[in-house]
């Protein structure tokens, strides 16, 4: 942040090396002034008049500017690595690893966690597949995307279709037209 | 009707190994025998023995069955329904004898091994593979 300093020249040193410490950069451009009392107050911009008597309020006066404007600064973290779900009333954030799949009916989306709790969310399954592949997340047949740190094991099932055999004891099956895909995935 | 379309794929291109045979019987072994009828019958055996192994092994290790069993209800499911086929169906022991039952029985035996033991390596590398990419993912969710 610029900042525009006015005051005594015995003042200066101590006062530029109190503004870089908190990340003001001194510039005569700048529309922010801070102005010793008894100095004139520039008519544009705006002004901090600041007593030499009474340090303490103007630096943490500072302090303060120099927090907000650094946290504006960053940018804003995207909520990742959680999906928010509903049941009943409730909305919760559910993280990746409690998700054991997600899978449509009757056209909504629903996720389920190792409590057997079934959460609806908004999101579309076909997004959702793209945006949670890299997350080990993969779509295992037209209506279930399956979390591969919940599959405990794989058997080859009847037709060139998988069976996996799932964390929390439940059983989907891998469909002929994504086995492939799944195998890919794995390496295979 | 996806599961019927995938069981008539499964079973014609198993059942074509029989056909093979069949025609390699008839060009280099016996000219004289009606390739139309023996075409047919091994179709059916290489079907029926790739299948019922494969489903057997499958099973088993569905019911949680260590190999070993796994292996044995492959060959035990396969034995019984060629058995079935041959006697039941086919009458072989009136036209050749027991003894031809039991010679056919061994090397569908022999086949029904080898097809729970491709599926035994499938199962084990397809499991292994799941393994490596949990570690690899489990890894990078700890970074």
């Amino acid at each position: 942040m610029k900042i525009c300093l006015i005051c005594a020249d015995h003042y200066r040193p101590l006062l530029e090396d109190i503004l870089e410490t908190r990340g003001f950069t001194l510039s005569r451009a700048a529309t922010l002034f801070l102005v010793e009392h008894s100095h004139p107050i520039p008519e544009h911009g705006v002004s901090i008049v600041f007593n030499q008597k009474d340090m303490s309020q103007l630096l943490t006066l500072l302090d303060n500017i120099s927090l907000e404007y650094t946290e504006k600064k960053k940018p804003k973290e995207a909520l990742t690595g959680h999906l928010l779900g509903q049941k009943n009333d409730r909305y919760e954030l559910i993280g990746y690893q409690d998700i054991i799949f997600l899978t449509t009916d009757m056209g909504d989306v629903y996720l389920r966690t190792h409590k057997s709790k079934d959460y609806r969310l908004k999101e579309k399954l076909y997004d959702l597949e793209k945006s949670l592949q890299s997350e080990g997340f993969i779509r295992i047949n037209k209506s279930t995307i399956v979390n591969m740190l919940h599959i405990h094991e794989i058997i080859p099932w009847f037709n060139g279709r998988l069976l996996l055999k799932l964390t929390n004891k439940e059983e989907v099956e891998v469909s002929r037209s994504y086995a492939n895909d799944f195998k890919t995935y794995l390496g295979l | 009707m996806d599961k019927l379309k995938g069981w008539l794929i499964n079973a014609v291109s198993v059942g074509l190994i029989g056909f093979i045979v069949a025609l390699f019987e008839f060009f280099f072994l016996d000219p004289t025998k009606d390739l139309l009828r023996s075409s047919a019958i091994y179709f059916v055996f290489s079907a029926v023995i790739a299948t019922i192994s494969s489903y057997c092994y499958s099973w088993a290790k569905y019911k949680g069955y260590p190999t070993v069993i796994a292996y044995l209800a492959s060959m035990l499911g396969n034995g019984i329904s060629v058995f079935i086929l041959l006697v039941i169906i086919l009458k072989t022991q009136v036209a050749y004898g027991w003894g031809a039952v039991g010679w056919i029985l061994f090397i569908t035996q022999v086949s029904g091994f080898l097809v729970a033991y491709f599926e035994n390596r499938y199962y084990n590398n397809i499991n292994r593979q799941l393994n490596k990419k949990k570690d690899a993912l489990s890894g990078r969710q700890h970074e």
